[in-house]
Parts: C-alpha cells; sequence; structure tokens
C-alpha cells in the first residue's frame, strides 16, 4: 500500500523538519496540537492539524491514544515520532503497527532492547564493540576483600565503584589508586543498601575528560546498514548537548573507519533498521567505548546532512516504504567539508541559563552562505512554559573548520530574537573560546569553564553598545512624540506613501 | 524635546530636534550635537547612520512600564528609560536601598522554599526554587539581607511577575 499521509506525532522545529522532508516527497502531513500550540509554527505549516486538547505532554504529546485517534480519523497512513516525546517508546511503535499504520522508525522489539541499558551493553559486547571496562558479574557483599582487589585490578584504575541499583550518585565512588579501594568499597556497599536496599556493587574504568563522538547510521529491511561520518557532541553543558559537529576535530580517518565498524556491527546484532545513532565515549588516547544507541532521528543530525549531501528524513521515509539503501558507503563515510550546529534556547544564559519562556516580538533570521536554520518559532509566537526550551538550531557549513566557525560567527551576529532572552549570546562567547578554537574538547569542559567564570556576562557591554542605545532611547522616544502630533493634527496623517517617496525622489536629483 | 535618559545605571540628558534632512535627528549631549540618520522600518527596528558613517541596526522593545525600553544592540540588550521630567531617586535599574521583592520571571510551579521570614540570606543564595520548562531554577537573591515576608507556598502554581519573597 503506497504511503501517502504522514502523521508527525511531535512539535516544533522537528515537526517541521519532517514535514519539509514530506513536502518535497509530494506526501501529504497531518500535525498535532496542544492547546498553547494552535498557532505554532508546525501546525500552520501541516496540510491538517488536529488537536490534543490540554497542555501538559502527559495530556497532549504523550498521549497513545489520542494520536491514534487522530490518524484514523485523518486517514493518515504512517507516524513520524521525531525525537523526544514517544520516539523511543516501544508501545507506540506496537500501538502504530496494531493500528495499520507504518511507524517511521525500528521495531518495537529493537527499540525495547537498544532502550535499556544492559541488553543494550550486551547487544555491543556480543556484536564486538569495545565497551567501558568493568566487572561481568555484581560485587556482591559476600565477595572477600581479596577477591575484591582482584576484579578491581583486572578493571584498571581510576575506577568507580557503582551500586547495581544505583542513580542519582548515591552509592558511588571514584578509585584512582588500588590502596583505597576495600575502604570505598565499604562505603559505596552501605551507602547502595540504605538507598537501595541491595549492597551489590560493580567496577567500570573510569574515562577521564571523554569526548562524546557518535555514528549515525541508516539500515534498511533488507540488510543493509551504512554508518556515516561521525559527530563530536562533546560541549555539553550539565550533560545536555549544546554544540555540535561533523566531522570530529583531530579524528583520524583509521578511528573513523574502526568505529564506524563497530556502529554498524552492533546495528546488524541488534536487527536495527531505519534512522539510528550510536554513541561512544572516547578517551585521551583515542579508545573508544560504547555507550548507548538512541533508536531514533537525533537533534544534531543536520550536521551529518551538511558534510554528507544525504537528506536523512527522506531516507528514514524511503526505509519504512521499504526502499532499498542506494546510497554510497563511501559518500556516507566521506565528509565534504565541516559543519557546525548551535541548539538556540529560550535560555537567559547570563542568568545561569534559566528557561526564559514568552512572546517572540521581532525576529532577524541569519542567511547567506553555509547557513541553515531549522527554526520552530516566528514573531508573534509565545514559547511555551510546557515543553523544552529549545527554539531553534542554527547549523554552519564551511570548506574546513575554521571557515564554518567563522560563518557561524557571523551568522550569530546577524541572529535577532526580541521578547526573550536566547542562548545566542552565549554561543558568541563558546565559539571565540581558544580550547574550542583549538578543537580541543571534552565532556567536563564547559561545565568546569562556566563554573570558573561564574556568572561574568557572555558578551560584555561595552561603551559603544551604551552610546547606540542611548541615541536609540532618544530616537524612539522622540520619533514616538512627533508621530502622535502629526495623528492629531488633521490633513497629516493621511499623507499617503507614495507622496512621500516622491519628495525623497526629488530630493536625490 | 528634553529627555532624561537612564542607563547603565546613569543619568544623561539629551536634547532632540529634527535636523535639516528626511530622517536627520539632531541630538544635543553635553556639549556636543550628533546629527544621526534616523530610519524607522517600523515594529521598533530603526536603522541609525552615525556622523561617522557607523551603521546600527537596533531594535527598540517597549517595556509595560512607561518610558521603559530593551534596546537591542549588536546581539546585546540594553534597558533604558526615558522621561521627560526628571525623577526624584532611581528607577528600578538602579535601586539598592529598601525592600527588594524577588518575582517570579516565568509562570510555573514553586517546588521548594528554602528560606523563612526572619532568615538572614547571602548574595546569590537561592530564596525561592521554580518548576518551569521540565526544569527546577532556583531564584536567588540579588545582595545580602533579611527575609521579610514569604508571599507563597510550596506547589502553589505562580504567573509570571508575581512576588515570591520580600527581603530587606
Amino acid at each position: 500500500m503506497p504511503m501517502k499521509t504522514i502523521l508527525i506525532a511531535n512539535r516544533g522545529e522537528i515537526a517541521v523538519r519532517i514535514m519539509r522532508a514530506c513536502r518535497e516527497m509530494g506526501l501529504g502531513t497531518v500535525a498535532i496540537y496542544s492547546d498553547v500550540d494552535r498557532e505554532a509554527r508546525h501546525v500552520r505549516y501541516a496540510d491538517r492539524a488536529f488537536p490534543l486538547v490540554g497542555n501538559a505532554p502527559s495530556d497532549t504529546y504523550l498521549r497513545i491514544d489520542k494520536i491514534l485517534d487522530i490518524a484514523r480519523l485523518s486517514g493518515a497512513d504512517a507516524v513520524h515520532p521525531g525525537y523526544g516525546f514517544l520516539a523511543e517508546n516501544e508501545a507506540f511503535a506496537q500501538a502504530c503497527l496494531e493500528a495499520g499504520l507504518t511507524f517511521i522508525g525500528p521495531t518495537p522489539d529493537v527499540i525495547a532492547r537498544m532502550g535499556s541499558k544492559t541488553t543494550a551493553r550486551d547487544c555491543a559486547i556480543a556484536a564486538g564493540a569495545p565497551v567501558v571496562p568493568g566487572t561481568q558479574t555484581p560485587v556482591t557483599p559476600d565477595v572477600a576483600d581479596a577477591e575484591v582487589q582482584r576484579l578491581a585490578d583486572a578493571v584498571g584504575y581510576p575506577l568507580m565503584v557503582k551500586a547495581v541499583a544505583g542513580g542519582g550518585g548515591k552509592g558511588m565512588r571514584e578509585v584512582r589508586e588500588a590502596a583505597t579501594l576495600v575502604d570505598a568499597v565499604r562505603t559505596a556497599r552501605s551507602e547502595a543498601l540504605g538507598a537501595f536496599g541491595d549492597a551489590a556493587v560493580y567496577f567500570e574504568r573510569r574515562v577521564l575528560r571523554p569526548r562524546h563522538v557518535e555514528i549515525q547510521l541508516l539500515a534498511d529491511q533488507h540488510g543493509t546498514v551504512i554508518p556515516f561520518v561521525e559527530r563530536e557532541c562533546s560541549v555539553q553543558r550539565r550533560h545536555q548537548k549544546v554544540i555540535e559537529e561533523s566531522p570530529a576535530p583531530r579524528f583520524s580517518d583509521d578511528l573513523r573507519r574502526r568505529m564506524a565498524d563497530a556502529a554498524a556491527a552492533v546495528a546488524r546484532a541488534a536487527g536495527y533498521t531505519n534512522a539510528g545513532t550510536i554513541e561512544f565515549l572516547v578517551d585521551a588516547d583515542d579508545a573508544f567505548y560504547f555507550l548507548e544507541m538512541n533508536t531514533r532521528l537525533q537533534v544534531e543530525h543536520p550536521v551529518t546532512e551538511m558534510v554528507t549531501g544525504v537528506d536523512l528524513v527522506q531516507w528514514q521515509i524511503r526505509i519504512a516504504r521499504g526502499e532499498r539503501l542506494t546510497l554510497s558507503p563511501e559518500q556516507a563515510l566521506t565528509p565534504r567539508g565541516h559543519a557546525i550546529e548551535c541548539r538556540v534556547y529560550a535560555e537567559d544564559p547570563d542568568q545561569r541559563f534559566m528557561p526564559r519562556p514568552g512572546r517572540i516580538t521581532s525576529l532577524a533570521v541569519p542567511g547567506g552562505p553555509g547557513i541553515r536554520d531549522d527554526s520552530g518559532v516566528e514573531v508573534g509566537f509565545e514559547v511555551p512554559i510546557y515543553y523544552d526550551s529549545m527554539i531553534s538550531k542554527l547549523i554552519a557549513w564551511g570548506t574546513d573548520r575554521e571557515q564554518a566557525r567563522c560563518r557561524m560567527l557571523r551568522a550569530l551576529g546577524e541572529y535577532h530574537v526580541g521578547g526573550i532572552p536566547t542562548t545566542l549570546p552565549f554561543f558568541r562567547w563558546m565559539l571565540e573560546q581558544p580550547a574550542f578554537i583549538r578543537g580541543e574538547l571534552d565532556t567536563t569542559m564547559l561545565d568546569a569553564e562556566l563554573e570558573r567564570r561564574a556568572g561574568e556576562p557572555f558578551v560584555p557591554v561595552t561603551d559603544a553598545h551604551l552610546d547606540a542605545a542611548l541615541l536609540a532611547t532618544a530616537s524612539s522616544a522622540f520619533l514616538a512624540a512627533r508621530r502622535a502630533t502629526h495623528a492629531a493634527l488633521p490633513g497629516t496623517a493621511a499623507r499617503s506613501g507614495w507622496a512621500t517617496a516622491a519628495r525623497l525622489g526629488a530630493l536625490r536629483k | 524635546m528634553r529627555l532624561h535618559i537612564e542607563q547603565g545605571g546613569r543619568v544623561r540628558q539629551v536634547t532632540v530636534s529634527s535636523g535639516a534632512l528626511p530622517g536627520e535627528v539632531a541630538l544635543h549631549l553635553d556639549d556636543t550635537v550628533l546629527v544621526c540618520d534616523v530610519r524607522d522600518l517600523g515594529h521598533g527596528r530603526l536603522s541609525l547612520r552615525l556622523p561617522d558613517g557607523s551603521m546600527r541596526d537596533v531594535v527598540v522593545e517597549m517595556d509595560p512600564i512607561p518610558g521603559h525600553r530593551t534596546v537591542h544592540v549588536q546581539g546585546v540588550r540594553v534597558p533604558t528609560m526615558a522621561s521627560t521630567r526628571v525623577r526624584r531617586g532611581a528607577s528600578g535599574v538602579a535601586a539598592h536601598a529598601g525592600p527588594l521583592r524577588i518575582v517570579a520571571p516565568m509562570p510555573g510551579k514553586v517546588v521548594r522554599l528554602p528560606v523563612r521570614p526572619g532568615d538572614r540570606v547571602e548574595a546569590h543564595q537561592p530564596v525561592v526554587v521554580i518548576e518551569a520548562m521540565k526544569m527546577e531554577n532556583a531564584l536567588s537573591a540579588g545582595r545580602a539581607g533579611t527575609v521579610r515576608e514569604v508571599l507563597v507556598q510550596e506547589g502553589m502554581s505562580v504567573e509570571a511577575g508575581r512576588p515570591l519573597v520580600v527581603l530587606e
């Protein structure tokens, strides 16, 4: 049965991104929306849109029953989940299939398998992918000290002692050398017992100052898996990616190929289909370890599209309709130039990145060579309080990393969002940091630097800014007063624009 | 037109009049006259051409409080306050003495109130935690002081601008 209409089970920029692909492919689009999203860009962009009623995610974009009702009502024959919300929910994928809809993503069993940290790790080990060295079985309280020492020595130092039942940092201890091990295990066991009622712990090698590098891949329903050139996502604030790029700086072709092979092996072992991403940690010696798999389209997919020329969303749809991957594996793995993405959030970077929802009163979006803006908002839209505060992704492409970086800086200068603060000033600062310019990245650097600079403004206000603001304020007040006077005088308010243009034209002669 | 403009913690006097050519605005500032070419592009957007030819595209947002504006210039937001009369004391921008009200910067839910009336707080110490956009946001005192009043309770939903805690 040919696919004609896709329901996009998401909102914001990613819903718009997917609808653009649908429109390019001649497919119809159905949007869903919460009460506050009625005027949102993704709703107005869609061919048809249907209300979910309510605002909280649990009443709207997470409601499988409502979404399936809308699919039935609208006659959609496929569902694209985007990222976030229900994108990695196997029950949703299953419900779509049972309702006779094509789910644009992997099968429910694969979502379940790769969604669990432990089964995903087992799958990676089975596929021969390196994982962070650690103990294979729990170190239970009856394991004697000598055996504990032997197990830890085999893992290597520094290592982390973690509670098997753990979470939230409880029952977790760093051990830098063998001498402090036994004490650390004793403390971790007692903390774990107190917090989770289970004293079992395990050891995992501590990867110091790791880089986060990931491999995008596409897999069709006929057994072909194509890994793409890597993305570096090491610029993170509190474990959230803020800047991504492709290819990774300081990354050899040999390393790229080994990582891509490992990722493809994991995907094959998992029986993976559609678009997915395998995340790795990379240590200072360029050794890499499987971290997890994301069974969906990623936020940062555009950087891969920019350097390979492949439209990942169109391929997701084509794979879902059963087409064979006809891409050249060499094209997918060979970057053409360099791309950088900044995630623009409605947050005030000068107030510890506090979310600042509100109405966008003015907007100027950058353009020009190498610039792509994947935005979910427009002037007049009120960024709601209920969902993630990302409003746009700005992507810059250049023939090399430095050109991409300079283009991004130029575009950030063109970008204006009025009415609410955004993280744009933070990016102008970040892209000028010496470590970023050199491409010396790791996942801990940004938090450490933010801690150190403690609230200093990202773009300092200079006298030139103040002078311009003074002149602008005076001019604005003066023009407003003059308009008020003109409006009060009969005959002048209705002066024709054509007459004004003619007078200005005469002055130029 | 005579204006008192407050920005960056200081007040300056500016006299504004029309220039000789269309679009020209003459600004008398201290002992100098700056003739700028100012074009109003609508929706608060102004294109300024300074006497030395420097171009400044700015966006002037009118704040809800009369006379208060936020000027966006080269990616920086500068709050300003213009008035045709001299005001006694400083406006909200520079006030340091007297009670300090901590207001909700966004709609959300109060999840924690770590302080009680009578507590002594340091500058930057969190006094109320609000949940909005699925994130917890600690609001801190801008300066040291003593908590005079706590105007909300944990679990309460608050709209933007609602006073939460008063310090003195």
